[in-house]
């Protein structure tokens, strides 16, 4: 159950910050996005999600005080095109035809 | 829609077990598709709800159509706060480039979005908490020995002009007041000097 959030979570994280133009969002509004789909917790818990993104190279996290900001890498916008497959995130659906 | 002080009643969704979560998840992911009605997407999800019961060995009392529009109309106004957010933020945060993404303008970059999103979010009494709280973190690290004195009057330089930007961007769409924008501005930039 929990695995199952954290892996869609991971996946709206990534989407979130593909979505800036400058392809980064700090935690606040990353923890905000997270709750319009229905995740709600605390900044924490998204830190702790960032991290696992981050060791497995799909983001970059810079520290701003309380906050972090993520910024989405090569490998990340991968897993988003469904070229590679980043275990622990969940795989975007393929397009519709 | 009038918006309540302090967190508010907890709605029947919420109130939900936790084990309900990735039905909610689930649900809203559904509606932000907008492949299926409300109705159909109500009903599939209090379905889901009977499963859930089974599996535990509990009951769950079935969600109304209009207890699940409610929760819905809040994560939508949300979901428009932070589009709107991210529309007015890519004029005034252009992309970096990777040369450029140190760790200064990339937390200006991201000060100015938050703060677009506290004023688009504020109810006539701004209080951008969380704009105060990356815009001490900038300054504290703008104020490291290790950052020139050339690259430290650059940063608080662009950093004011984004803000003011920022600012006005959000007053022209809001319909902000004059006085309620200076006070705003004196307020964000109060912090950075």
């Amino acid at each position: 159950m929990d695995r199952i959030i954290r892996e869609e979570a991971r996946l709206i994280i990534l989407r979130a910050l593909a979505e800036q133009d400058d392809e980064q969002l700090n935690s606040e509004l990353l923890r905000v996005t997270l709750e319009t789909f229905g995740i709600s917790r605390m900044r924490a818990w998204v830190h702790g999600e960032l991290a696992y993104l981050a060791e497995m190279g799909a983001v970059t996290v810079t520290e701003a005080g309380s906050v972090r900001v993520a910024q989405l890498t090569e490998l990340g916008a991968r897993h988003l095109a469904r070229n590679v497959a980043i275990e622990g995130v969940k795989r975007p659906s393929r397009p519709e035809a | 829609m009038a918006r309540h002080a302090g967190r508010g009643r907890l709605s029947a969704i919420e109130q939900l077990p936790e084990e309900a979560e990735p039905i909610v998840a689930w649900a809203m992911q559904e509606l932000r598709a907008r492949k299926h009605t409300q109705v159909d997407i109500c009903e599939e999800f209090n379905k889901r709800l009977v499963g859930l019961a089974a599996d535990m060995g509990t009951e769950i009392e079935p969600i109304s159509l209009s207890s699940f529009n409610r929760y819905a109309i809040r994560l939508a106004a949300s979901a428009r706060r932070l589009e709107e957010t991210r529309a007015i933020a890519s004029a005034l945060t252009e992309r970096l480039g990777p040369d450029q993404a140190d760790d200064l303008t990339v937390m200006v970059a991201e000060t100015i979005k938050t703060l677009v999103f506290e004023l688009l979010e504020g109810d006539g009494d701004i209080t951008p908490k969380g704009t105060m709280e990356l815009a001490r973190a900038l300054h504290s690290a703008v104020s490291a020995q290790s950052v020139s004195s050339d690259r430290r009057r650059k940063v608080e330089a662009e950093f004011a002009k984004k803000a003011e930007d920022a600012v006005d961007k959000v007053a022209e769409a809001r319909g902000l007041t004059a006085e309620t924008v200076e006070a705003i501005k004196a307020k964000i930039l109060g912090v950075s000097q």
